[in-house]
């Protein structure tokens, strides 16, 4: 079965290196992993160069991307240190391959999932480094406190009502002060303890939001495709019930991810795979689900194949003109 | 041509009528009438045959949005609306005395309809009853077996009406 990986903006030397390491990689796993750079299932990228920057922003989204750099400040899922070496690149050969389809016929650059099982560089996303994690320790030591972000309103988090107060908004479309909330680092809010008497005044003065919302939006904005500490991509989830998108804000992809995860059972990267969203999309998905408790670990159970329910192209089109007339 | 249509089901008073009326792009064609003494404390006119809505879809073709009476004496109705449908919404009203029962009635009717297609479940007037909640009814479902969206909804915007009818056609998908 054959593996296609390609680089960019990589210096001379580094992408001979990682040739050499395809060689080895194949001989030592029995892969057939061979180095095209207009035909890549997975990227290298050297996100130290500018041209490897602008490439890394422009296809994050939709493509199977490795930073290579000396520190992984992307906090991307796959991730080489500077400089190479041959056991970190061969692992990553490996776990690739492990989940990576095989090269199509095509040989088109793939949108669909790779993943790897922990390799080195691996990061991980660890909400109690942002607001998520703050309102976490909140809920579970039940005292109010106020967050306050130099730039942002006061955020008042009383656990005994599930909600946040603050100043009236509109988180569906959060501006770019509110988005600072989802984005900052943890250690930038100070934080302070509501008396019991002012809780009465907050309640009245101020416009509440579920806790559940702020989760949400928190955990999607700063997963930056990374998967949640503690979890692996590997094993088989499914969501023990559907987000309840009334007060979560959702783009319309979050909506099939939902259904896909509520009906199956499978890997992220097969999530991925079978719903045609990419890695990251799906991880930053999965981690708002998990932070919310709606995932279920599946660890015994056998996952889907790698298809999707057939659908007729009459019905296909249907469905796609109901969504398309919605998002109207 | 095959009709194309989505059914809208639910309890007395959930916001059928008002569901269809937010996303109908004609004035929703109703059935209402005068409610009797028993449904009159919660309603002053209740549906007895059908709502009926439409929406254009990008490729001309009409998508039928059908709104079944809410009455368990009209379930006769139910399944003739439901025929060739492309699923179900069902919504319930959490002020009501027995939402659970609600919602129970109308699976145990729409069951086999749900199977063959699928439902999402909108739970209305939240705001007034706050109990069951999301939990309650998704804990519901799973003890029948039933993998379905349940959403707290107000109907009356227009919003959480499209987020239901595109969490159904999500769930159509896959």
């Amino acid at each position: 079965m054959q593996y296609i990986l390609a680089t960019y903006a990589l210096e001379k030397s580094d992408r001979l290196f990682i040739n050499s390491m395809l060689g080895m990689a194949n001989k030592k796993f029995g892969l057939q992993w061979r180095l095209d750079d207009n035909n890549g299932q997975a990227t290298v990228v050297d996100v130290e160069t500018p041209e490897g920057r602008t490439f890394w922003q422009t296809n994050q989204a939709h493509k199977t991307l490795i930073a290579y750099a000396q520190t992984n400040t992307y906090r991307a899922t796959y991730f080489l240190e500077k400089p190479l070496k041959v056991q970190q690149v061969t692992e990553l050969l490996k776990s690739l391959a492990d989940n990576l389809s095989p090269a199509s016929a095509s040989n088109a650059v793939s949108p669909n999932a790779s993943s790897q099982n922990n390799p080195a560089g691996l990061a991980h996303y660890q909400p109690n480094d942002f607001l998520g994690g703050l309102l976490k320790k909140i809920l579970a030591v039940e005292q109010p406190y106020t967050l306050q972000l130099a730039g942002t309103p006061p955020l008042h988090v009383i656990p005994e009502d599930k909600q946040c107060y603050s100043v009236e908004m509109d988180l569906f479309e959060p501006n770019p002060i509110q988005k600072m909330w989802f984005k900052s680092p943890a250690d930038q809010f100070q934080k302070q303890p509501i008396e019991t008497a002012r809780l009465t005044l907050i309640r009245e003065e101020f416009t509440s939001y579920p806790i559940d919302t702020f989760l949400w939006l928190s955990t999607l904005n700063s997963s930056n495709g990374s998967l949640l500490v503690g979890h692996n991509l590997p094993t088989p989830v499914r969501l023990k019930e559907y987000p309840n998108f009334s007060i979560l804000p959702y783009e319309s992809f979050q909506m099939q991810l939902a259904a896909f995860m509520l009906k199956n059972t499978a890997s992220i990267p097969r999530i991925a795979a079978n719903t045609r969203q990419s890695m990251p999309a799906v991880i930053n998905f999965y981690n708002a689900c998990a932070m919310l408790e709606l995932v279920l670990i599946e660890k015994t159970a056998k996952e889907i194949p790698e298809t999707t329910k057939t659908l007729s192209s009459d019905k296909k089109n249907l469905l796609k003109n109901i969504f398309q007339r919605l998002m109207g | 041509m095959k009709e194309i249509k989505l059914v809208f089901t639910g309890s007395m008073g959930a916001g059928k009528t008002t569901a269809i009326s937010a996303l109908s792009e004609i004035p929703v064609i109703n059935t209402d009438v005068n409610a009797t003494d028993e449904v009159i404390a919660r309603k002053a006119t209740t549906t007895v045959a059908l709502d009926y809505g439409e929406m254009t879809l990008p490729d001309g073709q009409k998508l039928r949005l059908y709104g079944t009476p809410g009455q368990e004496r009209f379930a006769y109705m139910w399944k003739i609306l439901m025929q060739g449908a492309l699923g179900l919404i069902i919504l319930v009203d959490n002020a009501g005395e027995n939402p659970l029962g609600d919602l129970d009635l109308y699976l145990k009717h729409f069951r086999e309809d749900i199977e063959k297609t699928t439902a999402v479940i909108g739970i209305t007037r939240m705001d007034l009853a706050n109990k069951p909640n999301l939990a309650a009814y998704n804990d519901f479902l799973r003890n029948k077996n039933l993998q379905l969206p349940v959403f707290s909804v107000d109907v009356r915007r227009k919003h959480n009406v499209v987020m239901m009818v595109q969490a159904l056609v999500a769930m159509l998908e896959y």
